[in-house]
């Protein structure tokens, strides 16, 4: 038997798995702070703890770095009150990430 | 915290403010489609001024604004209204005034005030009210509009559930009424983008609508046909402008394309 570590392949598919899963994460987040969901705070973490570790082979690294450092700023700013500033961080990081898949899917 | 472009455009929404800047071609002065003067039921509110500030901090030069969900909305909506009269009296270069109604009461009077007094379109919010496209007394208002050439934006974003099926009889009713698809229809955009192609004075506008739908819009409908919104208070000029611009790029829309959605294709209806 040949284990596999998600480190070790980066095709396609496993990439598009690894990012739809963050994708994921990002909605509920989002609808959690649109409908002002008592549980906000904790969709935001799932999805911050969603974009941890490496992506496969590496590959998408640079986007998911990108990524973490808008989701820790949006969920900074909804703890301060600041709705506006905290929705456009996710709403940019989420749309990062969806254009990102769809270039992937056409490669 | 009304307006604080620092926070929009700092930290790790620097590096994509200066992409969205780079992207805007030169001498396009943007048109935001979408904005609220006012106060909402949710406790969201802007002003006059500070819509103005966000405006000029991000280098926007015109806005469609409009009541947002007024709590005291009473029956007609008067008082918004008014609200977001006495700031386009204020800034009459920088707003262009729509009001709003509530189709569910007597709005033959507050129509006929408003357009009397210069207002250049109508706002309905089918979620916020609670009424459908089709309901007969919606139906009569569209045609009250269409005869007085008046522009109409129909929210179709969140929590819409029936938009192309209800509206189209309308659309073909009155070919010459002017539409604006406010969130352009997102929940059915590559449905709304095949029924209402062939209706050249329906515009798909683009605020808080997530980029996956926009590359879909993108993909299935002439640029001519998109302008940029942003539903302040509810979305940001940076982040919106974001949304289109990646959008549109991913979609391979041409360069030359970008000046109609970001200004030309609504500066039509409101030179």
């Amino acid at each position: 038997m040949v284990s596999l570590r998600a480190g070790e392949r980066a095709g396609a598919a496993l990439r598009t798995a690894h990012l739809l899963r963050i994708d994921s994460y990002m909605d509920i987040a989002i609808l959690a702070m649109w409908t002002a969901s008592p549980r906000v705070d904790a969709m935001l973490g799932m999805a911050e703890a969603s974009l941890r570790g490496g992506s496969p082979g590496g590959k998408d690294d640079e986007l998911i770095e990108k990524l973490r450092a808008l989701v820790r700023e949006g969920r900074e700013y909804l703890a301060g009150g600041d709705f506006s500033v905290a929705m456009g961080r996710m709403r940019v990081a989420h749309d990062l990430l969806s254009l990102h898949i769809i270039r992937l899917s056409d490669e | 915290m009304e307006h604080d472009i620092e926070a929009l455009t700092g930290g790790a929404m620097a590096s994509i403010w200066s992409w969205v800047r780079a992207k805007i071609p030169a001498g396009v002065e943007v048109f935001d489609a979408h904005a609220h003067i006012g106060t909402d039921v949710d406790g969201r509110t802007m002003t006059g001024d500070g819509m103005r500030e966000r405006m000029e901090a991000a280098g926007v030069k015109k806005s469609i604004v409009f009541p947002l969900n007024d709590p005291n909305a009473r029956d007609d909506f008067s008082g918004p209204n008014d609200v977001v009269w006495r700031a386009y009296e204020e800034y009459p270069s920088s707003f262009v005034p729509f009001f709003r109604l509530n189709p569910h009461l007597d709005y033959d009077r507050e129509f006929s005030r408003c357009v009397e007094r210069g207002f250049m379109g109508l706002k309905l919010h089918p979620v916020s009210q609670e009424f459908e496209l089709d309901d007969p007394r919606v139906v009569r208002l569209f045609g009250m509009a269409a005869e007085t050439d008046l522009p109409i934006l129909i929210h179709t974003g969140f929590a819409m559930q029936r938009i192309v099926e209800p509206l189209l009889p309308t659309v073909e009713a009155h070919p010459g009424l002017r539409l604006i698809l406010g969130h352009c229809a997102m929940v059915e955009v590559l449905s709304a983008t095949r029924a209402f192609e062939g209706h050249p004075n329906v515009l798909f506008e683009t605020s808080v609508v997530q980029a996956k739908d926009l590359y879909e819009l993108c993909c299935s409908v002439d640029p001519s046909r998109i302008c940029f919104g942003s539903d302040i208070p509810y979305g940001d000029l940076p982040s919106t402008l974001h949304s289109i611009l990646a959008a549109a790029e991913a979609a391979g829309v041409p360069e030359e394309a970008l000046p109609g959605i970001l200004s030309e294709n609504i500066r039509r209806w409101f030179p």
